[in-house]
Formats: structure tokens, sequence, C-alpha cells
């Protein structure tokens, strides 16, 4: 499971934005899944944990199966 | 919002990782359909162990070690939840299955209703017809 740990300030509209580390350490690209658990922190903040789901990767198993 | 749960069996593991089953297609929408919804996916490691048992005899034995890594990991994420079946869980099935006449009906089947039956499980993901005379939805409709 690929995870990743990192402070974040909602913004008005509830949006939040993933930092580019934790995208480029993911492999996150547009149209990927992922879970989200949101923890509040003192500081009004939230701590976010985010992973994608593996299930997803098993829709595109199929493409890639080598006949031995 | 209603959780709906969904169990998956070898049939409807097989046909999402076989590119030439009948009804890959129809497994991939309907796949895709569970994971874009508040659905929680169940199976049990008899279904497992099958399913990886005919992808590594079709599909080749990297697609076989890759979907066993990827089920493991939906298991620590969460994602999947995973039965092992306890001696419980067996013995009711056996009990199940040496009162049924039907002798289309195998163990696995047993073991697969004890399980919908005992997680309130709502959907059978599945290409096996035999499993519809339990009288649980089977889904996706081929």
């Amino acid at each position: 499971m690929k995870t990743g740990t990192f402070i974040a300030e909602v913004e008005n509209d509830g949006k939040l934005s993933i930092p580019e580390e934790i995208r480029d350490r993911l492999k996150l690209s547009e149209g990927d899944k992922i879970e989200i658990l949101l923890k509040k922190i003192r500081s009004k903040k939230f701590e976010v944990t985010i992973h994608k789901n593996p299930l997803v990767k098993i829709l595109h198993l199929s493409e890639s199966r080598d006949r031995e | 919002m209603r959780v709906i749960k969904v169990f998956i069996d070898s049939t409807g593991w097989y046909a999402l990782l076989q590119r030439e089953h009948e009804h890959h297609e129809v497994a991939k929408e309907y796949f895709q359909q569970i994971l874009d919804s508040r659905t929680r996916l169940y199976t049990n490691i008899t279904e497992i162990s099958s399913a990886i048992f005919k992808i590594k005899q079709n599909c080749g034995l990297s697609v076989a070690i890759d979907f066993s890594k990827l089920i493991d990991q939906s298991v620590l994420s969460t994602n999947l939840n995973v039965s092992w079946l306890t001696r419980r869980i067996h013995r009711s099935a056996l009990k199940q299955f040496f009162s049924i006449k039907d002798t289309q009906i195998e163990i696995r089947h047993c073991l697969i209703f004890e399980e919908v039956k005992k997680k309130k499980i709502n959907i059978i993901f599945s290409f096996d017809d035999t499993l519809k005379s339990f009288g649980i939805p089977l889904m996706p409709q081929a």
C-alpha cells in the first residue's frame, strides 16, 4: 500500500491540495482513485492520509498479461 | 445512504483478468461501478486461491503473481475483506452441502452462502449460475 501523510489547510470551498511531493511519490495522475482519511488536528488544520485503492489496478492487469 | 455489500467469487475475479473471457468487458464495467460507489467488497480464501490457479493457468505466471499481490495490498488497505474461513463456517457449509440433493452444488458454493449469510451480503459478483439456487442476486447480468 502506498501512503502519504501531510498537513493541509481547507480552502473556503472545502477543497484540499495534495502536495507535489506526495503526488510524485504515489505517482498520482488525473483520474486516479484515492481514499482519504481525515483527522482534525489542534491547529484547526487537517492531517490527511492518502493512498490509492490497489483494486483499481486489477482493471488493467488483463492488459499486461503474458502467456508463458 | 445504504452501503451495498458485494461478494466476488472465483468466476468474477477470473472474468476480470481473462481478456478472452466471454464476460470480460461486462465484468470490468461492473467492477468499475463498484469502485466508484459506496460498495464494500468481500471474498474468501478458497475463491481467491481458485482464481489465482485459473489466472496462472490461462493468463500467465506474472499476472497471477501481480493479482495475488494486489489482493494482499487491498486487504491491508481495508479495500477488500477476505474471509479466511473458520472451522464454524466450514462445519455449517458441510452440513448444508450434505443436506442438498442438487449434485451440481459444490462445498465452495456452500462456503460462499455461509459467508453471504453471516456478513449480510446483498449481491454476489459471479458468472456461476449454480449460485442462483441460493436465492441471492447474481451480478453482473451477462
